[in-house]
């Protein structure tokens, strides 16, 4: 399956060993979970999304008296599946969330690397996927699938090739683990739309990141200009009047005024270039408005590519 | 003498319909491709473009075909836009005599044909 370099003998022996991973298999050396980078202090969210969150979350923080005293239990009997899946627009902050989940509930996380779940040899992808399960419990950490799409989209119904029938296998062992995990998964998207239904199923609560708000606008602007940066920025001004965009798109604005600034040997950055910076984003925005909608974005075969694009694929 | 130049008038006019049709389709493909490479960082390989009717609605397909950089697979991406009937071309409009609802018309060919003779 042409899905990704295999990882060799070489890149193994050079990746950390966390103590609690000698006592797992040779092959979970290949994964390395880690300290979350950011807490819930770190992203400016819509009260939505971030009530959103903490409601999902209580599940874990406050098990006992729901499953126990309220008596939950009996009636949601796997109530540990517990899948969260983070969507929406792109730089809304998704996977910083990701994190600050993991910091919230003091768990490391493991990024999932596609790279190294997919291979070329029949059967190891979903060899590697539950390895990786099994360390993720055994390390007590919690699985995060960013751009989840790639690995959860819609299986294919024409299987034309060999590939297609492995990209399937994979879809389906997946499916098979997720299902089977009684631990927190979480996942993050820009296409939810192009999930499989079954999958859909498998998560617990679906989490809408949306484009920050007026107020939201305004603390990421203080956020992302630096105190000890020279500025005559009406913040005021800059959150009211550009709407549409994300923590991202600020972020960037920021930085192209401050070049700007600095390319012209300037004392301090000018209000007038924060406002041509993020103006030049939402123009550019603007001009894919009319794009109509994106009603799918799946996995294909290299041999469906090239039957669809006349016999060969062009270079 | 005027029905002539009526006709020639009507002629010129469909012309340049069509062609604006196709122009219209090349400015839309070329913002996805934009969109997409500027999104997931990625080299959009081709496209093919189709025409569907759904539920009385005719609408353009695109498809984009690249190589996701983080598995190494490829993706197709769809786009859809909804087109008015008055501004589909009639040797379009001629397939869908014999097809059935939702299915895809292939209008790549068509869009190579057009692009080449409107010189772009």
């Amino acid at each position: 399956m042409p899905l990704g370099k295999r990882i060799g003998q070489s890149s193994q022996s050079s990746l950390y060993k966390p103590a609690e991973a000698n006592k797992l298999p040779n092959e979970a050396m290949l994964f390395q979970a880690e300290e979350p980078k950011y807490s819930f202090d770190d992203i400016i969210l819509n009260c939505r999304t971030y009530d959103s969150i903490q409601d999902v979350l209580t599940i874990y923080e406050k098990r006992d008296l729901l499953f126990d005293k309220w008596g939950l239990g009996a009636a949601y009997k796997q109530q540990n599946r517990a899948g969260i899946n983070l969507y929406g627009y792109p730089g809304t902050g998704k996977s910083m969330a990701a994190h600050a989940i993991c910091k919230q509930l003091n768990r490391k996380i493991l990024i999932v690397d596609y790279s190294q779940i997919e291979s070329k040899y029949v059967g190891e992808t979903a060899k590697n996927l539950v390895t990786m399960f099994n360390y993720a419990k055994q390390s007590h950490s919690v699985i995060f699938f960013d751009e989840a799409d790639a690995l959860l989209s819609k299986r294919v119904t024409n299987m034309s090739s060999s590939t297609d029938v492995s990209v399937n296998q994979t879809r389906s062992v997946l499916l098979v683990l997720i299902n089977d995990y009684d631990d927190l998964i979480l996942f993050a998207t820009n296409f939810i739309t192009n999930y499989d239904p079954a999958f859909m199923r498998r998560i617990l609560a679906h989490v809408k990141f949306e484009l920050p708000d007026e107020e939201s606008r305004s603390k990421l602007w203080k956020m992302y200009i630096p105190q000890k940066m020279p500025n005559n920025a009406d913040i005021n001004i800059l959150a009211a009047k550009y709407s549409g965009v994300s923590g991202s798109d600020i972020s960037n604005a920021v930085l192209n005024a401050s070049l700007r600034a600095a390319r012209l040997s300037e004392n301090i950055v000018q209000h007038s270039y924060f406002e041509e910076a993020i103006e030049r984003i939402v123009k550019s925005k603007a001009d894919n408005s009319d794009l109509g909608e994106l009603v799918s974005r799946r996995t294909v075969s290299e041999e469906y590519v090239k039957e669809q694009l006349g016999g060969e694929i062009p270079r | 003498m005027i029905p002539i130049m009526l006709v020639l008038g009507l002629s010129v006019a469909a012309i340049a319909l069509l062609a604006k049709y196709w122009q219209n389709i090349v400015k839309w493909i070329k913002k996805a491709v934009n969109k997409i490479q500027e999104v997931l960082k990625v080299l959009v390989e081709g496209t093919r473009t189709f025409i569907s009717k759904l539920n009385g609605q005719f609408v353009n397909k695109s498809k984009y075909y690249y190589k996701n950089k983080v598995t190494k697979e490829f993706e197709e991406v769809i786009y859809t836009r909804e087109v008015d009937l008055n501004e589909i071309p009639p040797e379009i409009m001629a397939k869908f005599l014999n097809a059935t609802e939702g299915t895809d018309i292939s209008t790549t060919d068509e869009l190579k044909l057009n692009l080449e003779s409107i010189g772009r």
